[in-house]
């Protein structure tokens, strides 16, 4: 069971931080030129696959068991919780909710007042931003991905749900060649949220020597009451008034 | 710097108190499991997950509060 829940939480994660990604190499290739978007965001997939190569076996060959599960424990509570108080927030409607729209848009303002260079001389800011873009939405993915593929029952499950991810997100961007509008992505990373913070505890609790009752099962029942008061919390917040 | 800014934000998040509230969560088991191994491990997943939650209730009500 764990297996299908690493695929799950993998691709959901990447999926998410692949949308964010495809919005600014869109709007780098929509607003100057695609040459340009697919030339930075290559270099800043090469930069990811390197820090892959460096983290990947260093976290599954170099560290004890134990200490591998609570850190990689330590990173999935550290990235699940900020991303399920972010979504707790968005939810109450103390923070905007989000959207690769709104990176398409920014990153679209951003290159706005850069003139284009004639054809045939490299576009040096579209390049730059698409590189940066790709690059911080791409450590994010390798940093997921190596913790989750770090489990003692080996890689595959992560690595196969960051696949089905990366194949279904750059097809369906490359087809529309515009931002997912109808996706709730809200939604969706507070759900990405729930399931890093709930893999987090449940490694980390492994790696502090901690029973869980229940075994892997345990990984759905802390979802549960990861979720449920998150929510609790959203519609607590939502109904009392915002602070001047 | 702008691109290590946002590194250190994406790793460690936009409030310390998450990463400190998670270290200190993890340390309290590390202490407690040291003390009393047997009923750590029957009931230490219990404290972590009352100790992860109080955590993330306590870093979204301060952001609320800041906003």
């Amino acid at each position: 069971m764990t297996f299908v829940l690493v695929v799950i939480g993998a691709a959901v994660a990447v999926s998410v931080e692949l949308l964010e990604a495809l919005a600014i190499v869109l709007a780098v290739g929509v607003s100057r030129r695609w040459s340009d978007a697919l030339v930075g965001s290559a270099w800043a997939v090469a930069a990811c696959a390197v820090i892959a190569v460096v983290v990947g076996p260093v976290l599954l060959a170099s560290v004890p068991i134990d200490a591998l599960r609570l850190t990689i424990g330590t990173l999935l509570l550290l990235f699940g919780l900020e991303w399920l108080r972010k979504g707790t927030l968005r939810l109450a409607g103390r923070r905007a909710r989000s959207s690769s729209l709104a990176e398409f848009v920014e990153a679209q303002e951003e290159l706005h007042d850069v003139p284009l260079p004639p054809p045939g001389t490299p576009d040096w800011a579209g390049r730059l931003v698409a590189f940066k873009g790709v690059l911080l939405e791409g450590i994010e993915i390798v940093l997921i991905v190596a913790a989750l593929a770090a489990r003692p029952s080996g890689p595959a499950p992560a690595l196969l749900g960051a696949g089905c991810a990366a194949v279904a997100v750059v097809g369906t961007g490359a087809w529309l060649r515009k931002p997912l509008t109808r996706i709730p992505e809200t939604e969706l990373k507070w759900g990405v949220g729930v399931l890093l913070s709930a893999f987090g505890l449940f490694f980390a609790g492994e790696g502090l020597g901690v029973d869980w009752p229940g075994g892997d099962a345990a990984i759905l029942y802390l979802a549960f009451l990861l979720g449920a008061i998150s929510q609790a919390q959203a519609h607590w917040l939502a109904l009392r008034p915002e602070p001047a | 710097m702008s691109t290590l800014r946002a590194i250190k934000k994406l790793v460690l998040g936009e409030t310390w108190i998450l990463p400190a509230g998670v270290a200190g969560v993890l340390l309290a088991g590390a202490v407690l499991k040291a003390a009393a191994p047997g009923a750590w491990e029957d009931g230490g997943g219990a404290i972590l997950a009352a100790g992860v939650l109080a955590v993330l209730l306590a870093s979204v009500v301060r952001s609320a509060r800041r906003r």
